[in-house]
């Protein structure tokens, strides 16, 4: 098994897990400091709403719909893609009860949902290279959208392998016992997952690499935008 | 790949303000930034998603859709700034981060983006799904380009007159009572009733008035009417001869300091002349100002009430204290919401209800209320000259507006939109008149001893503006 893999596949998920966790809680702690302290000054005609509200408009994005419908539904397929594959991984640590209320296949969606999401991320990605979108977009808007891209792209590959071409080796319990050992703190590696570092396992490297990447980068980015959505929308300046 | 495109790429490099910042202007820029940090900052400046969601809301980029003029590229002068100093990913990687550093030229940019790209009129809020206002992020950037010593310069001559002044047009006191005197004249004439009278600096009047110079010098015939209503419903009230300004420059300057004193002075002379009541006469910032901002200027709350005099119309309506005749203004009037009025001062009905009342065919503008377009004019643009043609380019979404709905007159309860308004209206050859609501109210009024009603101010109205 060659190093670079195990260091994707252990030590790397670790630290990449570790500064998503702390980086988010930092942000968040500062993000909702600032908005006590903004609460505080913020005068005007509109009184901002409740928390029960604020998560409604955090949620539903009311004002999206009403002024572009039609961003409104890419944005909600997007967002909803997303939540499910991350239902869908964690899935894939442990068996979720509460989650086969509705039975299906573990992941979920058989490759339909990461499918919609390429889509998706591509969408918002074209986007960008085109005026206006182009005139505002920074640097990190492209690669934080490619990196998303290419996590989803070899885990839709993943996925499709397992289940068309035959890599009928691997199952959902090789990634069970992975991702449980890792959360143990006691790593192993199945030999599935390993397995000559080609075809299938090279594939997951590829998907677990980028992952960690985008965990890396999601709490310095603009990623933080469904926090900063809710807390600006408690300030309620509109 | 950058943020925002440089002046050089807009191709308009004479447009930017000449004076550089010196070295201190800079750090000064810098401290407020930090500031900014522990508030508003650490969610506001760096949370723009960069969706665009809000272009199309702002009626600068749809008259001249330019890239520069896109809200969230406006923002962004301010946040790749902010970024390149309080964010983690700004500090060290920030070409990723689309992170900028704080020099002279940097600075000219974002002065040139938030005085001369933006009104500050608050209506992309409206379309951001994250809920972000722009407005408080073009506000850090004002204060920024204050500190630093970049105000345009009518924009600070404006501030500097007030303050030196106490109006933001530097009238002498003689010129304001000479114009109170002839005014009273008029006005005992055209209601034939010799106690009518424009009242300054009496003491124990229940209502204290607040005027925009621009009435004392231009707009004459609103302050008639408005003395005129207020005789007709028995009204107790009087303007100052020193403090009777309902404007704040400090307000769209971003000098909050000098907010805060414009603030304080007229208060304290309204108390000192045994006010129960302050009344604003028609006007958006004025509004926004001492309706919503001044408590939080002067870090406590008035010791007197004050609203705006639309309330008050809309009261003597009601309470039956004047008696109005629609008939009198039969032409077709459509409103204009003033943004910092309605969108941003909650003050949306009154003037409404009062125009049904006083007006035959009242139509509104599509659309309106809060989701109204600013005309153009807003967040002090009408007092920096080097902005004068962009500022009639941006109207072009109001004439539009306006025009659709074959109005002859347009009521704006805000003097600083009547001037735009009025622009635009012989810009865009739209042979509309301009009315301040009073004004309406005034010419359906219907008064015992009228002899004739006073219809043809507005055509006065406009005789009186200097071109
Ligand atoms: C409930 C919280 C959230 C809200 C309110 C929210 C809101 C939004 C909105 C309004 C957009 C812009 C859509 C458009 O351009 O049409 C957007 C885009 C996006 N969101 Fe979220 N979002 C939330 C949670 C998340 C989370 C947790 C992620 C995590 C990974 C995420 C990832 C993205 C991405 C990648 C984009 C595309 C950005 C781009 O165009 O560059 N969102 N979101
Ligand atoms: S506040 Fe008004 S003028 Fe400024 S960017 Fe937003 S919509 Fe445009
Ligand atoms: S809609 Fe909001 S998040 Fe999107 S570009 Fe405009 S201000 Fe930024």
């Amino acid at each position: 098994m060659p190093t670079i893999h195990y260091v994707i596949l252990v030590p790397m998920v670790y630290v990449a897990l570790v500064v998503f966790l702390a980086g988010t809680a930092w942000r968040g702690v500062r993000i909702f400091r600032g908005l006590r302290a903004s609460l505080a000054g913020t005068v005007g005609p509109t009184r901002p709403p409740r928390r029960i509200g604020a998560l409604y408009e955090t949620l539903l994005l009311p004002k999206v719909l009403r002024h572009h419908p039609v961003r409104w539904a890419l944005a909600a397929t997007f967002h909803l893609a997303l939540l499910l594959l991350v239902l869908s991984h964690l899935e894939l640590v442990t068996e979720i009860g509460a989650l086969q209320v509705v039975p299906h296949d573990v992941p979920l969606g058989s490759g339909v949902v990461g499918a919609i999401f390429v889509v998706a991320v591509l969408f918002f990605l074209c986007r960008r290279f085109h005026a206006p979108a182009r005139a505002i977009s920074a640097a990190s808007d492209y690669y934080l959208l490619i990196v998303l891209l290419l996590t989803a792209l070899f885990g839709l590959e993943l996925h499709l392998a397992r289940s068309l071409f035959g890599y009928a080796t691997v199952e959902v319990d090789a990634y069970r016992e992975y991702l449980s050992s890792l959360l143990t703190l006691r790593p192993t590696l199945p030999e599935a997952l390993t397995l000559d570092f080609v075809g299938h396992p090279f594939l997951l490297a590829l998907h677990v690499f980028f992952a960690n990447l985008f965990l890396l980068l999601f709490p310095w980015s603009k990623m933080m935008h469904a926090l900063l959505a809710f807390a600006l929308t408690r300030l309620g300046r509109r | 790949m950058t943020v925002a495109a440089t002046a050089r790429d807009r191709g308009d490099p004479h447009e930017l303000p000449t004076s550089l910042p010196s070295t201190d202007g800079l750090d000064a820029a810098r401290g407020v930034l930090a500031r900014a940090v522990g508030g508003l900052g650490c969610f506001q400046l760096d949370a723009c998603l960069r969706c665009g969601l809000c272009n199309d809301a702002c009626h600068i980029y749809l008259a001249e859709p330019e890239p520069a003029n896109l809200p969230a590229a406006k923002a962004a002068q301010v946040t790749r700034l902010f970024r390149r100093y309080h964010t983690p990913l700004g500090r060290w990687l920030p070409r990723l981060a689309g992170a900028h550093e704080l020099n002279a030229n940097a600075l000219r940019e974002l002065g040139d983006a938030v005085y001369g790209r933006c009104t500050a009129c608050g209506r992309c809020a409206l379309a951001c799904g994250i809920g972000l206002d722009l407005r408080d992020i073009l506000r850090v950037g004002r204060q920024m380009c204050a500190a630093a010593g970049l105000v345009p310069d009518g924009l600070e001559r404006t501030v500097k007159n007030q303050l030196e002044t106490g109006n933001q047009m530097a009238i002498a006191r003689e010129e304001l009572l000479s114009t109170a005197a002839w005014l009273s004249e008029d006005l005992q004439a055209e209601m034939g009733d010799p106690a009518a009278r424009v009242h300054v600096d009496e003491k124990g009047k229940r209502v204290f008035y607040l005027v925009n110079p621009r009435e004392v010098k231009f707009f004459p015939l609103s302050l008639l009417a408005a003395a005129g209503v207020f005789h007709a419903a028995g009204e107790s009230w009087t303007m100052s001869s020193r403090f009777y300004d309902v404007t704040n420059y400090g307000f769209y300057a971003g000098d909050d300091a000098a907010a805060r004193e414009l603030t304080r002075r007229v208060i304290e002379e309204a108390v000192a002349l045994g006010a129960e009541e302050i009344v604003l006469s028609e006007c958006g910032h004025g509004y926004r100002s001492f309706r919503w901002e001044g408590p939080r200027w002067l870090g406590r709350a008035y010791p007197l009430a004050i609203r705006s005099v639309l309330e008050l119309l809309e009261e003597y309506l009601d309470t039956g204290r004047i008696r109005v005749d629609p008939a009198k203004n039969p032409a077709r009037v459509t409103l204009h919401d003033p943004c910092n009025l309605v969108r941003l001062g909650g003050l949306v009905e009154p003037q409404r209800r009062v125009l049904a009342r006083v007006t035959q065919d009242f139509v509104e503008m599509t659309p309106n209320r809060a989701q109204n377009f600013c005309c153009g004019g807003g967040g002090g643009m009408l007092s920096m000259s080097e902005y004068g043609e962009r500022r009639v380019r941006s109207g072009r979404i109001k004439a539009d507006q306006i025009r659709a709905t074959g109005a002859r007159v347009v009521a704006t309860p805000c003097h600083n939109c009547a001037d735009q308004l009025l622009e635009l209206s012989k810009k865009y050859g739209l042979g509309t008149e301009i009315q301040a609501v009073v004004e309406l109210v005034y010419s359906a009024l219907v008064y015992p001893a009228t002899r004739e009603p006073p219809g043809a101010a507005s055509a006065r109205t406009v005789a009186r503006l200097p071109d």
